[in-house]
């Protein structure tokens, strides 16, 4: 936590919008109680956490105080229901879970015999222990995290992610961002996603830039944000950049503002100038994923549009040709790289060709910049969100059911709302 | 006394026609937002489940209604409604 001096790590906007500030100092020292806490509770090295947290200091104390002792934070999207959940405890077998006091009922089925700390009112707490003998789990110490993704397989994988990608991926995403000490970068997106977790967590911490933490994606408050706390760089989802340009008569002045960079999905050649236009900034896409992220990125004063940007520092890629064209597979190669999916030997060879990993994504190279084009794994991305069709496929078999809008009634509680549109029984 | 008691229903059939006009707006929002034509969105209809609004379409539809009308909606009441018809009272209700 060098470099860091009066100016606060976070700005945190609660429910009633009055803002908490954190600084340095406090920070570290929270890291710490909370990695004791933890600690006190039970949790131990290579113990296996999932967390169902909302954007928040504590979230990223959370992260870090579990790193901190060895243990493995899964962050998990507060989306997830019972068929994706099922999932990712049967493959991770958490020993606890730290939770909103709010997600408590949602999770239910999952607490019996593990380790419960729930968050109320922004406060950690042992909600249950467990007398049940909480054994490790064997895993390399350069793992720092699991995140689950999916991939076309009809289930989530669980990604091992290395230390080293936190802080590789955070340093090439500065490369192309150049944010400045003291600057302020606005977190909208959801934490619990690899992309949020390198690019607004990890960038701001390394590069002494103040996070503001809101949980909004409302143009009129994002827009009053910006002014009010005078952001320089909002990164999120190009989807939630053409819904702020489509308001763009809301947003008065925005002198702060530099940077608007964005990943997740793609974003096309109109798109990118509505937006730049709209906004008159530096506009940098940039691609990735769980697996490594970012892959590329655009630089600042160098965006090209349509493009995802040169390739990160330290990655190599290489284009698989379909059929004579120029397109084809992206594969890449990077020391950084995630060190395959948990307890899925199979699913991890299959992913790779040599020490290439595979991505599923069909991409193209001109002039130095790597073109997105499509998936190529059956997946579709909904709003930064990976939707595994192979999983709604299974679903729509599983449960028999021949009204389809009853059908998508009753999934409500056992799959992420945004995947229902989706499932169709033809 | 005929007058004022023509001069309430008069009232009242304008309030009628104005629920009305609020009523096709907001169907027009919600079928120009979801492409789904707006002669199959009613009262009835699920919001996200047979609409398959999703959240960022959910702050679209609020930003949209609020700056036609100059109200303010909560985020977080979209997660609370189920139904078309709920969400048309609710900017009813804001409106009065």
């Amino acid at each position: 936590m060098e470099g860091w001096r009066e100016h606060p790590v976070f700005i945190e906007l609660g429910a009633d919008q009055k803002p908490v500030y954190t600084g340095a100092k406090e920070f570290q020292q929270k890291i710490v109680e909370t990695a004791d806490f933890f600690e006190k509770s039970g949790i131990r090295k290579n113990h296996f956490i999932p967390m169902f947290l909302e954007n928040s200091v504590d979230f990223i104390c959370c992260f870090l105080g579990l790193v901190k002792i060895g243990a493995k934070p899964i962050p998990i999207k507060l989306e997830y229901r019972k068929i994706e959940l099922d999932e990712i405890f049967k493959n991770a077998q958490p020993q606890a879970i730290i939770t909103e006091t709010s997600h408590l009922e949602i999770i239910e089925p999952y607490l019996s015999q593990r380790i419960v700390i729930e968050r109320k009112n922004g406060r950690l707490k042992l909600h249950q222990k467990t007398t049940k003998k909480t054994i490790p789990h064997e895993l390399s110490d350069e793992i720092a995290s699991i995140n689950y993704t999916y991939r076309g397989y009809g289930y989530p994988l669980g990604v091992m992610v290395p230390h080293g990608q936190y802080i590789h991926g955070a340093k090439v995403f500065q490369a192309g961002l150049q944010a400045k000490p003291k600057e302020r970068m606005l977190i909208i997106l959801p934490m619990s996603h690899i992309f949020t977790l390198i690019g607004c967590i990890f960038v701001p911490i390394l590069h002494n830039i103040t996070s503001v933490i809101a949980n909004t994606m409302h143009p009129r408050k994002i827009f009053r944000l910006i002014r009010e706390y005078k952001i320089n760089h909002l990164i999120a989802i190009p989807e939630i950049h053409l819904l702020l340009e489509k308001f763009k008569d809301l947003a008065g002045k925005l002198p702060s503002l530099k940077v608007l960079g964005c990943g997740g999905s793609l974003l096309t050649r109109e798109d990118y100038y509505r937006i730049k236009n709209a906004f008159n900034t530096d506009l940098l896409h940039g691609y990735g994923l769980t697996e490594f992220t970012p892959v590329s990125r655009n630089k600042r004063g160098e965006a090209k549009a349509g493009t995802v940007g040169p390739l990160s520092e330290n990655i190599e890629c290489k284009i698989i040709p379909e059929d004579g064209n120029e397109a084809g597979e992206i594969l890449i190669k990077t020391s950084h790289m995630f060190r395959g999916y948990y307890k899925n030997p199979k699913v991890t060879k299959e992913a790779f060709e040599g020490d290439w990993f595979k991505t599923g994504d069909i991409g193209k190279i001109r002039d130095g910049n790597l073109i997105f084009v499509r998936e190529k794994k059956r997946t579709r991305n909904v709003n930064g969100n990976m939707v595994d069709l192979e999983e709604l496929d299974r679903i729509a078999h599983m449960i028999n059911k021949k009204d389809q809008s009853d059908l998508k009634t009753s999934l409500k509680n056992e799959i992420a709302t945004y995947k229902i549109p989706f499932i169709d029984l033809k | 006394m005929r007058v004022v008691k023509e001069e309430k229903l008069m009232d009242k059939v304008c309030k009628n026609k104005k629920d009305e006009e609020i009523h096709q707006d907001i169907i027009k929002v919600l079928a120009k937002i979801t492409r789904i034509d707006a002669s199959s969105i009613n009262d009835n209809v699920l919001i996200r489940d047979e609409l398959g609004i999703d959240s960022l379409m959910g702050i679209e539809i609020i930003a949209k209604v609020e700056k036609h009308y100059n109200i303010h909606l909560e985020e977080s009441l979209l997660l609370e409604i189920n139904r078309v018809g709920d969400f048309i009272d609710l900017v009813k209700s804001k409106l009065k």
